[in-house]
């Protein structure tokens, strides 16, 4: 039998090496690029100067990957989404343990947002720690959106609720994201929170890309992108020092990305082969529905 | 009469018409959910780019303490300009220092790097490279601060700035030994303009 031939290999190849390169240089700067006693960043820091070209190159390369990634079309009334993956063990691993780790990061997430409550009662002034709890419930819905997720690709169910149910990880992201601004909105040293705040803005767009393929609004090389992007910023991110609970968000979004990275590139170049559509064409129907009204 | 056809023929052909009606209830759900994705993932990309604008570009800092009065008071939300900005004498800027409060602070830049800031508390004057500043922002006359004369001949050092509040017998600045000179990459940016309460909007 001849063997499927992808991209694949490429987009995890060169996400994990965009990844590595810019976590060691993470590393590198945190090390170097900072000084005196506020740890103000040094001005042109070869670290700093670096770090920003291989993200920056990161950035590229996958673009280039997108716009050249071949995609075959699904039929117009195909039910099958893009995303599926039928006894594909490694994307459902991938995904489960995406959930996990979300699931995982609910508790310190909590317990910060609790700390933060009684300080904030206490003082009377700062961050009153609302949002951070919030996001911490928020992550058990990301879990759930997950496991959903991992049991419609699994199943083979391309365009349903439960894929569809990615999008829960994203409205997590949005309440992180707010929390994570809120509390980093006044430090003037800009590469203290950047990278993680550049990292949850991936992974929002990410979740929310994947959703689309779900409920009909597929842009695969969209999806692709962001998904490499995300592991690379997450990853970066990870480099610096962060809370438990923001490390693993950020490890659950980043092997939610990698369950993407490994298992769309191979459906957007050799389309599962399409359910046929329940009842008439879909077009046809809604014709009929308006044509009701 | 022809509905009534249409229900017979769908009647005796029971399995087409449930999959006809389970087709459109489908398509429903899914037109409704597209709807659902749509505003959910408009919502998600205008909050991305209001965080990015507000970290890269401007911020909006609420002012705490009457440290600028009469300029700016407690309680007013300004819009601070960050990007691609370097201080310059006689801007009100926000920065953060590690001082006696955790929160961010408002001054007014009195000198940059490699002036000299002279004061004169007898006269209530400052002095910057030997001319006398003309200060119609000050609140009130100045007087000696209660922790002492410490700053009041300095020549600012390479990539820092002097700073001092309008409200100049209320502000700890840079005549405050635990603040003192400031490193220029303490500030955020400049406050451009007060946006809240209305009754003071306008630019600064």
């Amino acid at each position: 039998m001849k063997q499927k031939r992808s991209r694949r290999w490429m987009w995890l190849l060169c996400t994990v090496v965009a990844a590595v390169a810019g976590a060691a240089l993470r590393r590198w700067q945190l090390t170097t690029a900072f000084e005196g006693e506020l740890e103000l960043p040094i001005p042109m820091a070869p670290a700093s100067v670096a770090l920003v070209c291989v993200l920056v190159i990161g950035a590229a390369l996958l673009m280039i990957l997108a716009v050249t990634q071949k995609e075959v079309p699904l039929p117009r009334n195909a039910r099958t989404g893009a995303m599926i993956a039928p006894k594909d063990f490694t994307c459902l691993t991938l995904t489960v343990m995406a959930a996990v780790l979300a699931f995982a990061a609910a508790p310190s997430l909590l317990m910060q947002g609790v700390r933060l409550r009684n300080r904030f009662q206490a003082v009377g002034s700062g961050n009153n720690g609302l949002l951070l709890m919030f996001t911490a419930v928020t992550a058990v819905a990301a879990c759930i959106g997950l496991v959903l997720a991992a049991q419609a690709r699994y199943r083979g169910i391309g365009r349903s609720k439960g894929e569809a149910m990615i999008a829960l990880p994203a409205i997590n992201s949005c309440l992180w994201l707010m929390e994570h601004y809120r509390s980093h909105a006044a430090d003037p040293v800009l590469w203290d929170y950047v990278p993680m705040l550049l990292a949850i803005i991936g992974g929002m767009l990410f979740y929310m890309e994947c959703a689309g393929l779900a409920v009909g609004a597929p842009y695969t090389r969209r999806t692709l992108w962001l998904a490499g992007m995300t592991v690379i910023l997450s990853v970066v991110s990870l480099a610096g020092i962060w809370d438990t609970g923001s490390a693993l968000l950020l490890m659950s979004q980043t092997l939610a990305a990698l369950a993407v990275l490994w298992r769309l590139p191979l459906n957007v170049e050799y389309p599962p082969a399409a359910e046929p559509a329940v009842g008439p064409d879909r077009d046809q129907e809604i014709q009929e529905e308006h044509g009701n009204v | 009469m022809s509905n009534e056809s249409d229900n017979r023929t769908e009647q005796t052909g029971q399995p087409v018409a449930r999959s006809r009606r389970g087709g459109k209830r489908a398509a429903r759900r899914e037109a409704t959910g597209g709807e659902l994705y749509q505003n959910i993932r408009t919502l998600v990309l205008v909050l991305a780019v209001l965080i990015l604008i507000f970290t890269f570009m401007a911020r909006i800092i609420v002012v705490s303490g009457p440290s600028m009065q009469n300029t700016l008071h407690n309680g007013d939300a300004m819009l601070v300009w960050s990007l691609g900005y370097t201080p310059k004498q006689g801007d009100v800027v926000v920065l953060t220092k590690e001082s006696y409060q955790s929160d961010s602070i408002v001054k007014r830049v009195i000198a940059t790097e490699g002036q000299t800031v002279s004061i004169d508390y007898t006269e209530s004057a400052v002095y910057v490279d030997g001319v006398k500043l003309q200060e119609d922002y000050v609140r009130e006359p100045m007087l000696v601060p209660s922790y002492g004369i410490w700053n009041s001949q300095v020549t600012v050092p390479e990539g820092c700035i002097f700073v001092m509040g309008d409200n100049r017998n209320e502000s700890a600045d840079s005549r405050y030994p635990d603040i003192g000179i400031i490193d220029a990459r303490c500030v955020i940016g400049r406050a451009v303009m007060v946006l809240y309460p209305f009754s003071d909007f306008g630019f600064l």
